[in-house]
């Protein structure tokens, strides 16, 4: 038992969890909400069992839910913390809908947590909300780096399992830098947080977790790069006010998300 | 095959750019706006109120659940002012998160407990926003 614990720990998804968690503790501590608690212990739940019973239903054998566990984290993260609770049950539900059944071959296409984040707000009226990775700041403004700077570099945690060890780090570095680009060009007023705008929380994660999923993200180096920049550039192009709330069929629809998705279903044939 | 999808792609990045330049061109609106509103002595407060009296003005409270009132409609030429209620540094800034695009007035500064920010909006539209450090905190601002 001990031995497959030390194996499972050992394994990137379950570090990636780890990380997840202690980012989640540190929104917890931030904003205390007993909803937010139950938000994110929902997801986690739900997303293991929506998993275990469609991979049942796929007559697979079943397997220790490592995968799920990332994306309920995901999804515990990025859900409001204070919808209501039937929310994250669905969303997580859908997630694994996506993992398990919109397939090709023997790779799912989309981002699981992204797909079902999406689903939540067209569904469910709920909006991608990045409640818990939106605080954290490299330069705190309010000159508490316990309150901060500290939960800033638990939030670049993962990248030791996403860009070092799984060694995606040209698909984050290639979306940040076209991101940061264009964010300096469109952006009339980019000076007005200071120099926290190049190091937004929200970007980071979703560059160094959601972005460079190994199942949904090129693997051939080109690729990846042109990956990271073709999202950069759609999450601008579907935030412009031309596009915004004109022609999205929700007004509400989150750019990084959207982009994602896009950029799964458009580089799955080139992976 | 392969080449024909990388071929959609690079038209879909150069349609991306023309429409972002487009956007650009749109959004170059001046901003009229100020900077965190702080203490201020009798003189200048009275001559404000003076100065004031001519412009509606219309207040939003953010505290730690939230803005409030979440919607408010107003007319064009309607100053308003955001009151930081929360104990902590909130931001203003225009939908949506985290690009902030859609109404770039709306990118105000951070400001802390006590502090206030306004904003005076000319055009009829219907403006979001949110809290860039909490964007689960949202409002919208109906201009009719």
């Amino acid at each position: 038992m001990s031995s497959w614990l030390i194996r499972m720990l050992k394994t990137p998804k379950t570090q990636l969890g780890i990380f997840l968690t202690l980012i989640f503790i540190t929104a917890f501590l931030n904003n205390p909400s007993q909803n937010a608690l139950l938000v994110f212990l929902l997801s986690l739940l739900s997303t293991v069992l929506s998993d275990l019973l469609f991979v049942r239903l796929r007559n697979i054998q079943p397997f220790f839910p490592s995968a799920s566990l990332v994306t309920g984290s995901i999804i515990g993260l990025l859900t409001g913390p204070y919808v209501d609770l039937y929310v994250p049950i669905v969303i997580s539900a859908i997630a694994m809908f996506s993992k398990n059944f919109l397939r090709f071959g023997n790779r799912h296409v989309f981002n699981p947590a992204a797909f079902g984040l999406l689903a939540g707000a067209l569904l469910l009226y709920t909006p991608v909300s990045w409640w818990a990775v939106s605080f954290q700041q490299f330069f705190p403004q309010s000159g508490i780096l316990l309150r901060e700077t500290i939960p800033f570099l638990i939030l670049l945690s993962p990248v030791l399992v996403s860009l070092v060890r799984m060694q995606r780090y040209r698909i984050a570095l290639s979306f940040l830098v076209a991101y940061i680009i264009i964010n300096r060009i469109l952006n009339s007023n980019p000076s007005a947080d200071g120099l926290n705008f190049v190091f937004d929380p929200t970007i980071i994660f979703f560059s160094i977790v959601m972005l460079p999923e190994p199942m949904t993200s090129p693997n051939n180096q080109i690729k990846q790069i042109l990956f990271g920049i073709f999202v950069a550039i759609i999450s601008f192009t579907v935030s412009s006010p031309a596009l915004a709330f004109q022609f999205l069929p929700f007004n509400s629809i989150d750019p990084l998300v959207f982009s994602l998705l896009l950029g799964n279903l458009v580089f799955f044939k080139l992976r | 095959m392969n080449k024909l999808i990388l071929a959609g792609i690079i038209a879909v990045l150069i349609g991306g750019g023309f429409v972002l330049i487009g956007g650009k061109k749109d959004s170059n609106v001046p901003p009229i706006q100020s900077e965190p509103q702080r203490a201020q002595p009798e003189e200048s407060r009275r001559l404000e109120r003076e100065s004031e009296s001519s412009v509606q003005q219309v207040s939003v409270a953010l505290s730690s659940s939230g803005f409030a009132p979440q919607v408010i409609k107003i007319k064009p030429g309607t100053k308003v002012v955001w009151v930081n209620k929360s104990g902590a540094t909130a931001t203003v800034n225009s939908a949506l998160h985290p690009t902030h695009l859609v109404y770039p007035p709306l990118n105000l500064n951070s400001f802390e407990d006590g502090q206030s920010l306004n904003l005076v909006f000319d055009k009829s539209g219907t403006y979001k926003y949110h809290d860039n450090l909490n964007p689960s905190r949202t409002g919208t601002v109906v201009v009719e």
